[in-house]
């Protein structure tokens, strides 16, 4: 699954990791739509379009622990050289209705941070869905293994 | 270099690496590590069935627990054998126009191989893979 991690995502890990600068309790997991597609200059969750909420999907997404739970594959690559780290399994299940409950489906997974408010949230990166997903009312959209990779 | 014979029922990730020195990590050589993953996926792709080792032992509520294990399986079937082939070559050794179906495989046994390890712990993993210029994705 390709990603992209964002020059806001790398800055905000320098930061975190050298600066000890402050770091979100948890990590969230938004779904946006194909109308604008994320690059590494992408910042916050109000720069794409999220999908619609309700039917099971809340605004912002769902949570994830900032935690080996919540990436729960870390890698050190030196034939690669380049370091990876993979987010456990997120799951969206659809309840009431569709996800999304109208328009488009989702065709990008962000991880961002925790700002209370959601449109602020910093992104840290995105992975392409490949196609636009929707789930039918009582399914589960499961997204495994998605990975984040920083090389020389 | 020589392969054990693998049988794809019952693969054990765990016999394919080591505890790194601090003992909570693990260590793959990558001239063991991913001969034995193609040579094991190659005779899983010549079964029926799906590989035990990626079925969820950790059921989470609505997730089907056999669905890496399809993903997984339905990702090595898309290769080609020329692609699985191609992967046991150093990257020099292939022709420029096969080398994204080699990196294909490449990443393909990886992550069958994480994910694979992080089931038979039951617990999230972290992993260091050794250097070996053979088995990089490119040139």
């Amino acid at each position: 699954m390709a990603s992209v991690f964002t020059n806001r995502g790398l800055y905000l890990i320098l930061g975190e990791y050298f600066r000890a600068a402050a770091a979100p309790a948890a990590f969230y997991c938004p779904l946006f739509t194909a109308a604008t597609a994320p690059t590494v200059d992408t910042n916050v969750v109000g720069d794409l379009t999220q999908i619609a909420t309700g039917d099971g999907y809340s605004d912002g997404g769902p949570s994830k622990a900032r935690s080996a739970v919540g990436f729960d594959v870390w890698t050190e690559d030196d034939t690669n050289d380049r370091a990876l780290v993979q987010v456990s399994d997120v799951v969206y299940t659809a309840s009431g209705g569709p996800i999304p409950a109208s328009g488009s489906g989702a065709s990008w997974m962000g991880i961002s941070d925790d700002n209370a408010t959601v449109a602020n949230r910093q992104l840290l990166g995105v992975f392409d869905l490949v196609s636009p997903r929707t789930v039918s009312d009582g399914q589960t959209l499961t997204i495994q293994d998605s990975e984040f990779r920083i090389g020389h | 270099m020589k392969i054990p014979f693998l049988q794809s029922k019952g693969f054990q990730p765990k016999n394919y690496a080591t505890k790194d020195k601090e003992g909570d990590g693990w260590r793959v050589v990558p001239d063991v590590f991913y001969p034995t993953m193609i040579a094991h996926i190659r005779a899983v792709l010549g079964e029926e069935g799906l590989p035990e080792e990626l079925v969820d032992r950790v059921l989470q509520e609505g997730v089907d627990p056999k669905m890496a294990a399809r993903r997984y399986l339905s990702w090595a079937r898309s290769i080609s054998v020329q692609g699985w082939a191609d992967a046991q070559c150093a990257p020099e050794e292939v022709a420029p126009e096969r080398l994204a179906e080699r990196a294909s495989a490449l990443e393909c046994a990886r992550l069958w191989f994480t994910r694979a390890l992080k089931n038979a712990e039951q617990k999230p993993i972290h992993i260091r893979i050794e250097r070996n210029s053979t088995f990089r994705l490119g040139r």
